[in-house]
């Protein structure tokens, strides 16, 4: 999970959507400010590196913070 | 009868049977259905709404992504005359909280009878206080099929509402436009009068619920019978080289999209991945729906041509949802017309060629059917070519106004003419827009276009593009209405003092330029800036928000913070019995 974390926080940064590491409580909307255009440009890198699709099968998926993102990326890979 | 859209399809169909709808997912994958299929799918899916209780005249909300289904449904709806109205479905990321309330608001304001969409959004989101809902598998699963369109031919009347569409921008207070089967199929008849007579194969990613894809992509090719290409609007965001590899791979002629698409492609694509593209077919890509901005054109144009794209291709465009869609065109073969008026002038309302100034683009001629009238402000009489004034449209494509809401259709129509609330004038016979006039600053009796000065502004470094909003204020105490610029700031909180106050100087001195001096320059962290749901900013609500101290402004916060540490040592140093100062008063 650690390992995950750290990639997200790399593109993150590289896209410049933020400037340091972000926490697992962090709200994608609201702390970090991503918009859908953003959201739509890390999901992408996302599912390239790991050849998955996060592609919503249940609402309640729908991740809300950093922490729920890793936990679906997570469960994707299997 | 002529002008309603089923018997206008259905010759279309009768025609081309074999012509194709193409569908692209994420993999550049293609899945495609001839006109004929899709034309008995939709009878399929007629017969259902029929034995759901559909009846003439009713509103059905279509929740659906860009698919088979969306088109089946859409062209049922037609069959058996209810309403469709489109609606955004959520997304893997759509922040939920906020997509339903807005959509239950607008489901309501509709007062739609049934909500069709995927089932798990039924799981997930409870309908039943605006409308009953079906899930659309159970459309797919419907086998029966007897429904004759042919019957009730005689039943079609133009007159009819052949769907709503809710305007762009309006998420907290929606208002769905009522477009007659009249209206619709008239603009799609315009539409084609200035475009090209060759084969029409088109690519699209526009989003369905939006007038620019619904109207100016799936329902111009569909009458006219042409090939479409469509694509997600998320599948388009995350992967953008699908749409050039679409009109590559099928040799489209035509393609449609707002300026920042241009933007996204440029900026996205690497060069490795435009090997084996041709962008030699295309004869224009439409080009709408916001300002146009001269640079975004030329890097696409400076990117694609070496893999085929005409000079020409891009095409301004102007339109809106209350006009169906398009009002002006400008020449599809020529290349785009970009003239500089003088600032002074432009400002004071005369459009006056010069070397320097405001740089922008024609959007061209009103198309068949349809005027464009200046208008001054305050007399409201028509202006002469060459005047700023309002713009207003009128023309057999207008709608007559909002669904259920005289009080809003008062407000922008009148007698037919439509108050689009934009600025602009005519010069050599094409439209110009300089902005919107709510969102347009007037300061010492002079008009700016916020637009302008804030292009000025992207180019500073650390500005998050396109994050800057410039507006005025009324300033009690100076008695004046005062020019205030927000700006998010890239890793704002990593940067000292010193470098937030250069970047407000150059903002300072960016502003100067345009002829004016900003008052207040706020610099904002990422994504403080109040946005619509398509992502423009609100400029007013920004001010709004600001001068009521509930803009996080980024220095106020890192003053907070810093207070509290002075506080905090301060408690520290006390408990030591040291004083270094803090706090200390000065001796007068």
């Amino acid at each position: 999970m650690e390992a995950l974390h750290d990639f997200l926080n790399q593109i993150l940064i590289k896209h410049e959507y933020v400037s340091s590491a972000v926490t697992l409580e962090a709200k994608l909307k609201e702390d970090l400010g991503l918009d859908s255009l953003a959201i739509l440009t890390i999901a992408d890198e996302i599912e390239e590196e790991f050849d998955i699709s996060l592609e919503a099968e249940d609402l309640s998926e729908v991740p809300k913070t950093v922490s729920d993102l890793l936990n679906l990326i997570q469960k994707r890979k299997g | 009868m002529k002008n309603s859209f089923i018997p206008k399809f259905y010759q279309t169909v009768s025609r081309c049977p074999e012509q194709e709808i193409v569908f692209m997912n994420k993999k550049g994958e293609y899945q495609t259905y001839s006109y004929q299929d899709i034309w008995n799918r939709s009878l399929k899916y007629a017969q259902f709404l029929v034995e759901n209780n559909i009846k003439p005249g009713d509103v059905v909300s279509i929740m659906l992504q860009t698919s088979i289904e969306y088109l089946s449904l859409f062209i049922a709806c037609q069959q058996v005359r209810a309403i469709p109205v489109s609606l955004y479905p959520p997304s893997s990321f759509t922040d939920l909280d906020g997509w339903e309330k807005n959509t239950i608001r607008m489901i309501k304001s509709v007062d739609a009878k049934v909500v069709i969409t995927e089932n798990k959004i039924l799981k997930f989101i409870d309908f039943s206080s605006a409308c009953s809902s079906i899930d659309i598998d159970k459309f797919e699963k419907f086998n029966e099929s007897v429904f004759k369109v042919d019957t009730l031919f005689k039943n079609f009347s133009e007159e009819d509402l052949c769907f709503l569409q809710f305007s762009s921008g309006t998420t907290g207070n929606p208002k769905a436009v009522m477009v007659s089967q009249f209206n619709a199929m008239k603009n799609v008849d315009s539409i084609d009068s200035s475009l090209s007579e060759n084969e029409l194969i088109g690519v699209s990613w526009l989003p369905l619920y939006h007038d620019m894809g619904l109207v100016g992509s799936l329902l111009y090719t569909i009458i006219k019978g042409g090939k479409l290409i469509l694509i997600k609007p998320n599948d388009f965001i995350m992967k953008p080289y699908l749409w050039l590899k679409a009109i590559s791979d099928h040799k489209a002629t035509a393609t449609v999209a707002p300026n920042f698409a241009f933007g996204l492609v440029c900026k996205r694509m690497k060069h490795k991945s435009l090997e084996g593209l041709d962008l030699s077919s295309l004869e224009y890509a439409l080009c709408g729906a916001e300002m146009i901005h001269q640079e975004t054109i030329d890097k696409f144009y400076k990117k694609f041509e070496p893999i085929g794209l005409k000079k020409s291709a891009v095409t301004p465009v102007y339109g809106m949802a209350e006009s169906t869609l398009a009002v002006t065109f400008s020449n599809f073969k020529e290349e785009i017309i970009w003239k500089t008026f003088n600032r002074d002038f432009l400002s004071s309302g005369t459009a006056m060629e010069s070397s320097r100034g405001i740089t922008l683009c024609s959007l061209g001629e009103p198309l068949k059917e349809m005027n464009v009238d200046i208008r001054d402000e305050e007399s409201s009489l028509s202006l002469p070519e060459g005047k700023v004034g309002r713009i207003f449209v009128s023309g057999s494509s207008v709608v007559s106004g909002y669904y259920k809401d005289p009080v809003k259709t008062n407000e922008n129509f009148h007698s037919g003419v439509l108050d689009t609330g934009d600025r602009g004038f005519l010069y050599q016979g094409n439209l110009y827009i300089c902005g919107r006039d709510k969102d347009i600053i007037i300061s010492r009796g002079r008009n700016y276009y916020p637009e302008k000065i804030e292009e000025r502004i992207f180019q500073i470094e650390n500005i998050r593009e396109g994050k800057v909003v410039a507006s005025s204020y009324w300033d009690d105490i100076n008695g004046a209405e005062e020019i205030v610029i927000f700006a998010e700031i890239k890793n704002i909180k990593s940067l000292d003092e010193e470098s937030l106050n250069n970047i407000k100087s150059l903002i300072f001195s960016e502003v100067s330029v345009e002829g004016i001096r900003a008052k207040e320059v706020v610099l904002v962290d990422k994504g403080v800036l109040p946005r619509t749901s398509s992502g423009k900013l609100k400029r007013r609500e920004t001010v709004k928000l600001w001068r009521s101290g509930r803009l996080i402004n980024f220095e106020d916060d890192f003053k907070v913070r810093l207070n509290l540490v002075k506080r905090y040592l301060k408690i520290k140093l006390d408990s030591m019995n040291l004083n270094l100062g803090f706090n200390k008063k000065r001796a007068s």
